[in-house]
């Protein structure tokens, strides 16, 4: 910022306007709550810097020491989908919804700088328990199944066989 | 195929006047959705793909808006009806490079599409005349709503719904305003509407998205920030801006013609006379002449011409619309030549 102060109180400048009023071009500068009051809306977030540019950057060069144990961020790996933090780094994408409790901690600060809360306030979506949205879901869960027993993959066997379950055990609600 | 049907060829949504049609052109609502229990489209196996193209392409099918849609399956598409559906905004790029078990419904109106496969499972897109976010958000939140009685969406009460890539979190919902803003450029106030703009959550854009050129003075504005505020939020916050726009470019336009009518005029005329005797127009000189000739009907200057047939000839100018209209491949010459053509007729007295 250029130090300039706010045309209505004393606090520091942050949005810069030209308006023109009575034929003159004026440049209005006013702080984010003065901005607010006359409808140029907040709160403001800093949102120069383009968003793939941002993820791409995001956490680059911040290697974690890995603590014993624990995997580091660049290989951390989403336990349902295998993608990894580096791969969502480098892509832009996550590999499935599980990521974003997989990736929680490290995906906080983006988020932080790229939207305006932690919570979602909008709509609610209520899922439906009709066939068509069941079926396709308890399919590829079985499918999974078969893959990862014949894959010897009994973990991940395991889990999937109670998904399955509890889905069917949904669909007969 | 309904591609090549007359009436989906023609813009005729677009060159109904909306709601300050002056200065917006157009107003786009869209929203991501991913389907509960899939890994999302680019980290899904053929198979997974499959699957959730035929679930969730049998969803669309039930919705009252799309019900008598045409469903384009993109691998069975040319190269031309790709950049075709590109143009329109109704697929994204990464459609036009990846059309493996990807699709899009079209509604028969052009307002309305479903996107199947695509960086998320589902983006409903709405698209209206003008500044009209308010009623293109009902309509997308009516069909969001026919398809979630048919599909569980991924969501979760902290996040909301669950996208592809976290710029989209929260509502999944990206709005965006296509406006004409010559008078904002020509007094050099349009970077600081720009800075401005981008300090209030929202961003500005060229006019075909994400790393387009800034052409015949066309920006889009639209919403960054998806996640901490509600729907109606973004809705009104976006509408909000655009108006403040509007009354800055009008503004900008008063003080041009107060201080340089006849600069203006001559830029004007010279632009329409090109644009209605040229033999050759190539696209971006296209937009260059649109330009002025479209300040100079707002300002009152111009009788000849009404906004609707400029807004028509924004779209329908570009390569693969004019293609489609000559229904056939053409080169770049030939294509430059037709162009010059399709806008005398399009401004010949009668047509306007």
């Amino acid at each position: 910022m250029n130090g300039k102060k706010c045309g209505t109180c004393t606090k520091p400048a942050k949005i810069h306007v030209t308006q023109i009023q009575d034929g003159q071009v004026m440049d209005v500068s006013l702080c984010p709550e003065c901005a607010q009051k006359y409808g140029f809306m907040a709160p403001i977030t800093e949102m120069s810097v383009p968003l793939n540019e941002i993820i791409s950057g995001f956490n680059a060069g911040e290697e974690a020491a890995p603590v014993s144990g624990l995997p580091s961020t660049e290989t951390k790996t989403c336990p349902a989908c295998s993608q990894t933090f580096r791969g969502f780094r480098d892509s832009g994408r996550l590999g499935c919804p599980a990521c974003y409790d997989a990736f929680e901690p490290e995906l906080e600060p983006l988020l932080r700088k790229v939207q305006m809360g932690m919570v979602h306030h909008g709509k609610t979506h209520v899922p439906q328990k009709d066939e068509t949205s069941l079926i396709p879901m308890i399919q590829q869960k079985k499918e999974d199944l078969r893959q990862a027993v014949a894959e010897e993959n009994f973990e991940v066997a395991a889990r999937l066989r109670d998904e399955v379950r509890n889905l069917e055990k949904e669909l007969n609600q | 195929m309904i591609m090549d049907d007359p009436e989906f060829l023609s813009c005729g949504w677009l060159s109904n006047p909306g709601p300050n049609h002056e200065i917006v052109l157009s107003t786009r609502v869209r929203i991501a959705r991913n389907v509960k229990g899939f890994p999302f489209s680019h980290w899904a196996s053929t198979g997974e793909l499959a699957r959730l193209v035929s679930s969730c392409s049998a969803a669309v099918r039930k919705t009252s808006l799309l019900r008598d849609s045409e469903e384009i399956h993109l691998e069975e598409v040319n190269d031309l009806d790709l950049s075709f559906l590109r143009e329109r905004h109704q697929i994204s790029s990464e459609m036009v490079h990846s059309q493996n078990q990807r699709s899009v419904f079209v509604s028969n109106d052009q307002r309305v599409a479903a996107m199947v496969a695509e960086e998320d499972h589902l983006r409903l897109q709405v698209l209206q005349p003008g500044l009209d976010l308010k009623s293109a958000w009902g309509i997308c939140n009516t069909l969001d709503d026919e398809i979630s009685k048919h599909l569980s969406f991924a969501y979760c009460e902290r996040l909301g719904y669950l996208t592809a890539c976290p710029t989209n979190v929260g509502t999944g919902l990206r709005c965006s305003v296509m406006v004409h803003l010559p008078a904002l450029v020509m007094t050099r106030q349009i970077q600081k509407m720009i800075n401005a703009v981008s300090q209030l959550g929202m961003t500005v854009r060229g006019p075909s998205g994400e790393g387009s050129e800034i052409k015949g003075n066309l920006f889009q504005i639209s919403n960054q920030v998806t996640l901490g505020v509600t729907e109606d939020e973004i809705i009104e916050r976006l509408s909000n801006l655009t108006e403040q726009v509007i009354e800055m470019e009008a503004k900008a336009i008063s003080q041009l013609m107060d201080e340089a009518e006849e600069d203006i005029e001559d830029r004007v005329f010279r632009a329409y006379s090109i644009l209605t005797s040229a033999r050759k127009l190539n696209s971006k000189e296209t937009l260059e002449l649109l330009s002025p000739v479209r300040l100079g009907i707002r300002a009152g200057l111009l009788k000849e011409a009404s906004l609707n047939a400029i807004n028509e000839v924004f779209l329908c100018s570009r390569p693969a619309h004019l293609q489609k209209k000559a229904g056939r491949e053409m080169g770049e010459r030939e294509r430059d030549i037709f162009r010059a053509q399709f806008i005398r007729d399009r401004f010949k007295p009668s047509a306007c």
